[in-house]
């Protein structure tokens, strides 16, 4: 298997911590929503919000992420009284991926079908198989 | 012919009064397998959809069943990182398990029982039916028991 810090060059010059077992039943995106009984993903065969589209766009994993009660904001910065979430696109601005910000400032992520890990929040970032870059940050009331 | 008769097989919707696929599947196994040498004028299309049913020979002796678990390996591995349901299902090794037709379908079938996995897509490219409620998409509790069920029914064990 491939190693987590192979495929995510960032997380050796960092901090991160491994916080769960592997578990299929959910993915980065319902990690990011609280949902850990669901794959969410804007396809067939995954769970989505209904009041969103079902398409692989920034546009509507924000719309997904409205649902829950998100709005976009300005930038990562930890804000006492809110819950963040960042959304990782690829080159070619298709959504790969969210993270969460927890109570202490740092970031957790489920990857994919591996671990929820605590993370710095661009250990992430980089070519594939790591998720891109950040293209949106959002906020809700914690 | 028998490739064109596989692809009608494989894209319509079976009755639910109907046996079904398997039966028919069982059929097809039976006839005659197409020639490896081509001849001149010939239609290459049945060539071109008979080479991926040659791979089940690929590993020597390997079984159906240990096909399966190799692919099914492979592409736990390769999609561990992956969240894009389409991305994990368009791997290489998903689509050998689609590609090894309706023989595997009670070895999936069986592999839920026991390590439930999003192998969803592929049974409903086999099989073309799709019993999992809309509402239980992305469960994969829900998903795992809709296709066990349908199994039932249709005495696949």
């Amino acid at each position: 298997m491939i190693e987590l810090m192979t495929a995510f060059p960032g997380l050796q010059n960092s901090i991160f911590e491994i916080k769960s077992p592997t578990d299929k039943k959910y993915n980065c995106i319902a990690w990011a929503a609280e949902d850990t009984n669901n794959f969410w993903w804007p396809e067939r065969g995954c769970y989505w919000p209904r009041e969103s589209p079902r398409i692989v766009t920034l546009d509507a994993f924000i719309a997904a992420f409205e649902t829950l009660g998100f709005t976009t904001c300005e930038n990562e910065l930890y804000e006492e009284g809110f819950v963040k979430i960042a959304i990782f696109v690829k080159d070619d601005g298709s959504p790969t991926h969210a993270a969460r910000q927890l109570p202490n400032g740092r970031w957790t992520s489920k990857c994919g079908r591996y671990k929820d890990i605590e993370h710095d929040l661009n250990a992430l970032c980089g070519p594939k198989p790591a998720y891109g870059n950040i293209a949106c940050y959002m906020r809700k009331p914690a | 012919m028998e490739a064109a008769i596989v692809s009608y097989e494989m894209n319509r919707t079976p009755k639910g009064s109907e046996l079904g696929w398997l039966k028919k599947s069982k059929i097809l196994s039976r006839r005659k397998k197409p020639s490896k040498k081509l001849q001149y004028g010939a239609d290459i299309s049945n060539y071109q959809q008979a080479t991926p049913r040659l791979n089940v020979c690929e590993v020597g002796t390997e079984t159906l069943h240990e096909k399966f678990k190799r692919l099914l390996n492979e592409w736990q591995e390769e999609a561990i990182f992956m969240s894009s349901m389409t991305e994990m299902v368009m791997l290489r090794s998903y689509q050998a398990i689609i590609g090894m037709g309706p023989a595997v379908v009670p070895i999936i079938i069986n592999e839920l029982k026991q390590n439930p996995d999003y192998l969803f897509w592929a049974l409903e490219a086999i099989t073309g039916v799709n019993p999992v409620l809309p509402e239980d998409e992305g469960n994969l509790g829900r998903m795992t028991n809709a296709w066990i069920e349908w199994g039932q029914e249709n005495s696949i064990n």
